[in-house]
């Protein structure tokens, strides 16, 4: 097809016009089938012979603005809930990780420790953790110790997300080459500082997509803090007014909500991941 | 040429995915029709129900005491097994043909079909939930009891404002958090726990005060569960809280339970197994 052996294709006019038809021929397909698709999908729901039913039972539109204070109060809970975790969850999450990496004997009790917490921990469903720790402590009758279940609660979700957390460091930490501590170690850094301006700045990166992952899950698992009575956050005040009335449009405005806070968080941390790749592609590294 | 080939090909695609979405509409499943209404004065002549020849009654699980004895509902202990099955005669169901199954607030809120002909579980009647299931006559008329530890500081107390500053819980799904929050107005936020269970729980860890739920249930606690004393019963509510059946939006069952209710309270029934099993549950100051 290309008039001589040597030339480079794409720049020819005939090739590229042919190019850009077929894109414009996709882009035009996609479009229509999924118009299509999505159409016939709503028309099957909205033609069903429940669907007056369901529609009343959770898309109604006057519980829904009766639900929205409630579920704004709880928002602000949820939210307080979740951003004063997730920073302490991340620096513990850290620290287990690079003590299991640790590998002078002197380590190993420590090394253990960290491996029992992450085993046991992630072993016991959280529900049971926050029964425990909000029920249980405060029984215990210890001086100095809080007897707030909201607090005991807050606590069990960290002891809980901690542990899945360091295992996602941990994994990110073993993913950078060994030839990047050998590295820093020949140019001079010892241990501390290698750890600290090479191995883990990368690791980090490398990992941000499961930590979100695991930060999204924390913001719906605030909920279960309602099984201590512990406050009401966003899911707990759907569920009081949806008991009240025998209505389900309360839950679909908190997942509403849910999804609202999960969303930008996604696009971020995926713009973010974007950005360090290409900072290392720049440099011509690639690691 | 390659590239009509490939267009033409997921035309194909689509147009089959469309053509079996839009047939699967058609196969969406019609709404069974409700039974006609018997003309005749008796209303239990000719009903359907969920299970041909069997009543379906739907509970709690566990159901508590006074309600359901041991959470064995099939053994007619306690006021809403006792009182089940007595409407359930008056239908025309022996004790056999009654079989029992968990109705929690997804089954009395979901749209579609119940798989129970009436639920019994303390339900509240109120407009709203009124739009979702149909309600019986009431079969009961509950307060509100206020439980707390028997050497808590509001042991003593004779009065609504006196409880102003206690911790307050309550069980979710109760109009329990309503009363407390017009007629005591504490200054701490009322905890909301799912159960009974949680909530003395919460009771006997001092962290919480006090328990508002309905007076039957708190007295019980006093006697059987933690070391309390039911210092009062909140005044009667304005809506009162009747207790009534639920059944399936615009189920025309709802005739022939109704008839067998008034029979139950015209012959006495309904008073005697209130006296059977409510008594010692049914008394208490009313704080004011």
């Amino acid at each position: 097809m290309t008039a001589t052996s040597d030339a480079v294709p794409v720049y020819d006019p005939a090739r590229l016009d042919a190019i850009s038809k077929r894109r414009r021929r996709n882009t035009a397909v996609s479009t229509a089938s999924t118009i299509l698709v999505l159409g016939a999908l709503l028309v099957l729901i909205v033609t069903s012979p429940g669907w007056p039913a369901v529609r009343e039972s959770f898309f109604n539109g006057f519980h829904a603005r009766e639900v929205l204070p409630e579920i704004l109060t709880g928002l602000k809970l949820t939210v307080i809930l979740f951003l004063t975790a997730e920073p302490v969850i991340l620096v513990i999450g850290l620290l287990l990780a690079v003590v299991r990496g640790l590998s002078a004997p002197v380590f190993t009790p420590l090394r253990f420790l960290a491996i029992a917490y992450a085993d046991v921990v992630r072993g016991i469903p959280t529900i049971l953790l926050i029964l425990m720790f909000a029920f249980g402590i405060p029984a215990l009758n210890l001086q100095g110790l809080s007897d707030s279940r909201l607090f005991w609660a807050w606590f069990a979700l960290v002891v809980s997300y901690t542990a899945y957390v360091s295992e996602v460091l941990r994994a990110g930490l073993e993913s950078v080459h060994p030839s990047q501590r050998a590295a820093a170690r020949a140019l001079g850094l010892n241990q501390y500082q290698s750890l600290r301006y090479v191995v883990v700045p990368q690791a980090v990166r490398r990992v941000i997509p499961p930590l979100l992952n695991d930060f999204i899950a924390l913001q719906k698992d605030t909920a279960l803090i309602a099984i201590v009575g512990a406050g009401v956050e966003m899911t707990r005040a759907a569920q009081i007014y949806a008991f009240d009335v025998f209505n389900y449009t309360p839950f679909v405005v908190a997942a509403f909500f849910y999804v609202l806070l999960t969303v930008p968080l996604s696009r971020w941390a995926d713009w973010m991941a974007d950005r360090q790749r290409r900072r290392s592609a720049a440099a011509g590294g690639g690691l | 040429m390659r590239i009509a080939r490939t267009s033409l090909r997921s035309a194909v695609v689509v147009t089959a995915s469309v053509a079996a979405v839009l047939a699967l509409s058609s196969c969406a499943q019609e709404q069974s029709e409700p039974a006609a209404t018997s003309t005749s004065g008796d209303a239990c002549a000719d009903i359907t129900t969920v299970t041909d020849g069997t009543l379906t009654v739907g509970t709690s699980d566990p159901a508590y005491p006074p309600y359901v004895i041991d959470n064995k509902p099939t053994n007619g202990k306690g006021f809403e097994s006792a009182t089940a099955y007595a409407v359930a005669r008056e239908m025309g169901f022996a004790k056999d043909q009654v079989a029992w199954t968990f109705a929690g607030f997804s089954q009395l809120a979901a749209p579609g079909a119940k798989d129970f002909d009436f639920a019994i579980n303390q339900i509240s009647i109120t407009p709203k939930r009124g739009e979702a299931v149909t309600f019986s006559d009431p079969y009961y008329a509950a307060s509100n009891g206020v439980l707390v530890l028997k050497d808590s500081e509001f042991a003593d107390v004779t009065s609504l404002a006196e409880l102003q500053d206690a911790k307050i819980g309550v069980q979710i799904g109760t109009t329990a958090s309503d009363d407390v929050e017009s007629q005591i107005a504490p200054t701490q936020e009322v905890d909301v726990f799912d159960d009974t269970t949680a909530s003395t729980q919460a009771l006997v860890n001092g962290q919480i005060d006090a328990i508002v739920t309905d007076l039957p249930t708190t007295l019980y606690l006093a006697a059987a569960e933690v070391p309390g004393t039911v210092v009062g019963q909140l005044p009667a509510a304005n809506a009162a809280e009747s207790w009534g059946l639920a059944l399936q939006k615009d189920n025309p069952l709802v005739t022939c339970v109704n008839q067998a209710l008034g029979a139950l309270t015209d012959s006495g029934e309904l008073l005697d197994i209130t006296n059977q099993w409510m008594t010692e549950y049914s008394d208490a100051p009313i704080l004011s």
